[in-house]
């Protein structure tokens, strides 16, 4: 697995986090957020890598077109790419010796990717270019096509199509599977998983590169979370101890979500071939589920009360992996944070697990460690429940203090627990929701898997 | 296992395109050799290095939905997708099924992201300019983007929002999906769709894509790129694919959509079988951003695999479409000027054919 969060470059700096409960909320540094309504988030720190760095010298030319969000996927798959003991073109680094680990063919990628916004200052210099020469000194349509738009790169474009981050992660480690890319908001990363699972279980693959990628950290992107209703508004004049106290997931007393930057891809491989290569397996993908929800009622823009989308996806995972709802050990909900999704993600869980069972399972959040990352933050929940199957270890959950009636269970600090199935599930804006089943790696193969 | 698996069947479809907005008058014209290709009237386009496109005309959203207050922030992409999928409903006859089953139907797009609200991007960023230092003033910028900018036509252009209309629209709570990867999203949201089908997790899918990106911007782009044609003395000549003395594609808008269900589903309720989907393959070329690999390694492997897939041993049952295969390219076109023609390479080679398959999976 790799990750690349607030917390740090690589799943052990974010696991690491999440068990000593810290959080990567801060002041916003990207640009001058004190006039925006939320000017606090997480970021992954300007020094965290050099992409040069990151990618084969023979690819550094192409760093010139990759917006952050590339950046982003194309760190965390050279991270899961070294985590999974891989040796890919991209890794080979030209030598023609080393033998590949997979025949390219087999090598899928699926990777989750919101709508990405071009950069602010090359675009609106080049608007100026077009702005009449009378004093209005507006925007001409004219202007623009004459001359404006030459102040664009020629590549402009490439840089801020979602698929381009599937697109570079392929050709540096020359995954010549199928490949998609999935734009599904928050539900985005969990799909791809999803995707890439019956990719690989349909024998079109033998290894998938699954996640997501995102960033919220420009102006434009931050207002449009703003205008989803996601996020909480934020005085500027907090501190950060102060800013890291305002996501709340499943809080009485929730307010909204921060936004946040990131990626998390999982390397997915076939189990006969992860297992005939000897290599360290985090998790076993058990079961896979999807529905849709929305209420047009209320605005358009939330899920359904009910959550009604998310309780079929989770039942379809348990059906999908066999087992009963009474078999799943912890849950790590989406919980943003913001009351109405956390609402719809409550009642789906208290229809599917009943009450009594729910308010003993414990409950793993991570927006108030990492921040709303959007399409990468349903791929960081699958990322933190492998981490807590591979270690046996239920990390620290934040901000938990005043939990809704039946959420309660472990609002504490990290300890040891006996893990064998966690679900992973929620819902996103537009309102696909996705739930996926991992297993502690074996347990299935031990026999007390059975039922 | 494999054969285990349910066989997908196609029973309605929409088309709202620029030759047409349903099945019956864009098929006509298909067949009498007519174009799309106009003057472009979306923006005002007459300086930019392309003039000419193919809008879709005279579109009246109330013709098509019977209730558009259902709708009221839909971008123009939902529209088209709405208009499109409803017309594939009703002639699949699900508008009719009573013991439909909504939690098992689903849908899976390949649509784009909405257009652009550019008049305010244009207004707010050069309010937010300082062109003293040649950068956005953040404080300035937000100022303006309060005053300008409207909060429905931001989130509208979200790419996953046509999904969440369709869902209100026909009240289906199944999987749902949206792709984005450029020419290839929709073929590959078909793909994917009948996939979810065989695999059981629905019984029908809604699946199809809708895009426009006939807007200021996207224009911008595809003409940065010299993907596009300049053939303005020209517009209804100017797209013409493996010819010699092509210069670029022409930039088109609209939503195209399917209902696919299981053979045995639409035998139960007695609905009109168009096709039958037999295979499906998707890969990616892996090779660089701008151009694809010149002996079209992508484009055989999807070919491949979409002919090898179970399924293909019933070609004999019935009416068959296929093999669907997707190229898979990352983005658009760009056959750039520069670009000499290529031979056609992707017939599979004797040494790789046929593909091997899966020990364990395998049917055969």
């Amino acid at each position: 697995m790799g990750t690349a969060t607030g917390l740090g470059i690589g799943c052990e700096s974010f696991w690491e986090a999440l068990v000593e409960g810290r959080s990567a909320i801060g002041r916003i540094q990207a640009f001058d957020a004190s006039a925006f309504p939320v000017s606090f988030g997480s970021e992954v720190a300007s020094d965290a890598f050099n992409i040069r760095q990151v990618v084969p010298k023979s690819y550094r030319k192409a760093t010139k077109v990759m917006c952050r969000d590339i950046e982003l996927a194309v760190v965390a798959a050279a991270q899961a790419v070294e985590d999974a003991g891989l040796v890919t073109k991209g890794t080979a680094n030209g030598s023609d010796d080393t033998p590949l680990t997979y025949d390219p063919a087999r090598m899928g990628c699926q990777i989750g990717a919101g709508l990405i916004v071009a950069d602010i200052d090359e675009l609106t210099a080049a608007f100026n270019i077009a702005r009449t020469d009378d004093e209005t000194r507006a925007f001409s349509y004219a202007k623009w096509g004459n001359s404006g738009m030459n102040d664009l790169t020629p590549l402009w474009l490439l840089k801020y199509l979602p698929n381009m981050l599937a697109c570079h992660v392929t050709i540096i480690h020359d995954c010549r599977g199928p490949s998609n890319t999935i734009t599904c908001s928050e539900a985005s990363g969990a799909l791809s998983v999803g995707e890439s699972m019956r990719v690989i279980e349909r024998g079109d693959a033998d290894l998938c590169f699954a996640g997501g990628a995102e960033s919220k950290m420009n102006m434009l992107a931050l207002l449009r979370q703003w205008h989803m209703e996601m996020l909480a508004e934020t005085d500027a004049g907090l501190t950060d101890e102060q800013a890291q106290a305002v996501v709340r997931p499943f809080g009485t007393d929730a307010i909204g979500s921060l936004p946040g930057e990131g990626a998390a891809l999982a390397i997915l491989e076939a189990q006969e071939t992860a297992v005939a290569r000897g290599t360290h397996i985090y998790a076993e993908i058990l079961g896979f589920g999807a529905g849709q929800s929305c209420d047009l009622k209320r605005s358009g823009l939330e899920p359904h009360p009910d959550g009604q989308g998310l309780q079929g996806a989770i039942r379809q995972a348990l059906a999908n992996a066999d087992v009963t709802a009474d078999r799943i050990d912890a849950i790590v909900p989406m919980g943003m944070g913001v009351a109405v999704y956390d609402t719809a993600e409550a009642a789906a869980l208290r229809a599917v697990f009943g009450p009594s069972r729910l308010e003993r399972i414990p409950l793993i959040t991570t927006k108030p460690n990492v921040g709303l990352c959007a399409a990468a933050s349903s791929a960081m929940d699958i990322a933190a429940a492998a981490c807590c199957l591979d270690r046996q270890m239920l990390p620290a959950r934040l901000n938990g203090s005043a939990p809704m009636p039946g959420l309660e269970a472990d609002s504490c600090g990290a300890r040891d627990a006996q893990l064998d199935r966690i679900l992973v599930c929620g819902c996103g804006f537009a309102g696909q929701n996705y739930a996926m089943i991992l297993g502690r790696a074996g347990y299935q193969d031990s026999g007390k898997g059975i039922g | 296992m494999s054969d285990s698996k349910q066989r997908v069947v196609i029973t309605g479809m929409g088309w709202i395109t620029p030759l047409g907005h349903d099945i019956e008058t864009v098929w006509a014209r298909l067949i009498a050799g007519d174009s799309g290709i106009s003057h472009t009237e979306r923006f005002d386009a007459s300086t930019y290095p392309t003039t000419f496109s193919a809008e879709i005309k005279g579109f009246r959203f109330e013709d098509h939905v019977s209730d558009i207050s259902r709708h009221e922030n839909a971008s123009l992409n939902s529209q088209y997708a709405l208009a499109a999928a409803t017309q594939a409903w009703r002639q699949s006859g699900l508008d009719r099924c009573e013991t439909l089953n909504r939690q098992r139907t689903g849908i899976y797009l390949g649509a784009g992201e909405g257009p652009p609200d550019f008049d305010s991007a244009t207004v707010t960023n050069l309010a937010g300019w300082d062109a003293g230092g040649d950068h956005i003033d953040p404080r300035a910028w937000m100022q303006a983007a309060g005053e300008h900018i409207d909060k429905w036509k931001e989130v509208a252009q979200d790419p996953n929002m046509a999904v969440m209309h369709l869902a209100t629209e026909f009240g289906v709570t199944g999987p749902s999906c949206n792709c984005l990867t450029a020419c290839a999203a929709s073929t590959q949201a078909i793909g994917e769709a009948m996939e979810l089908i065989r695999r059981g997790d629905a019984d029908v899918m809604i699946a199809g894509g809708t895009h426009s990106m006939i807007h200021a911007l996207g224009v911008t782009g595809f003409n940065r790129l010299t993907a596009l044609s300049t053939r303005n003395d020209s517009p209804q000549t100017a797209s013409r694919p493996y010819d010699i003395s092509r210069d670029g594609f022409v930039l088109g808008e609209g939503a195209g959509m399917v209902i696919l269900e299981t053979l045995e589903h639409a035998q139960a309720r007695g609905a009109e079988i168009l096709a039958e989907l037999i295979g499906f393959g998707s890969s990616a070329d892996a090779f660089r951003i701008t151009d694809m690999q010149p002996e079209g390694i992508g484009p055989r492997a999807s070919m491949e695999q979409a002919l090898v897939m179970p399924g293909w041993s019933r070609m004999g049952a019935g009416r068959t479409v296929g093999p669907w295969c997707i190229t898979f390219r990352h983005m658009g076109p760009v056959p750039r000027k520069t670009t000499r023609p290529r031979q056609w390479q992707s017939r599979p080679s004797s040494a790789s054919w046929p593909p091997r398959s899966r020990s364990v999976r395998s049917s055969r």
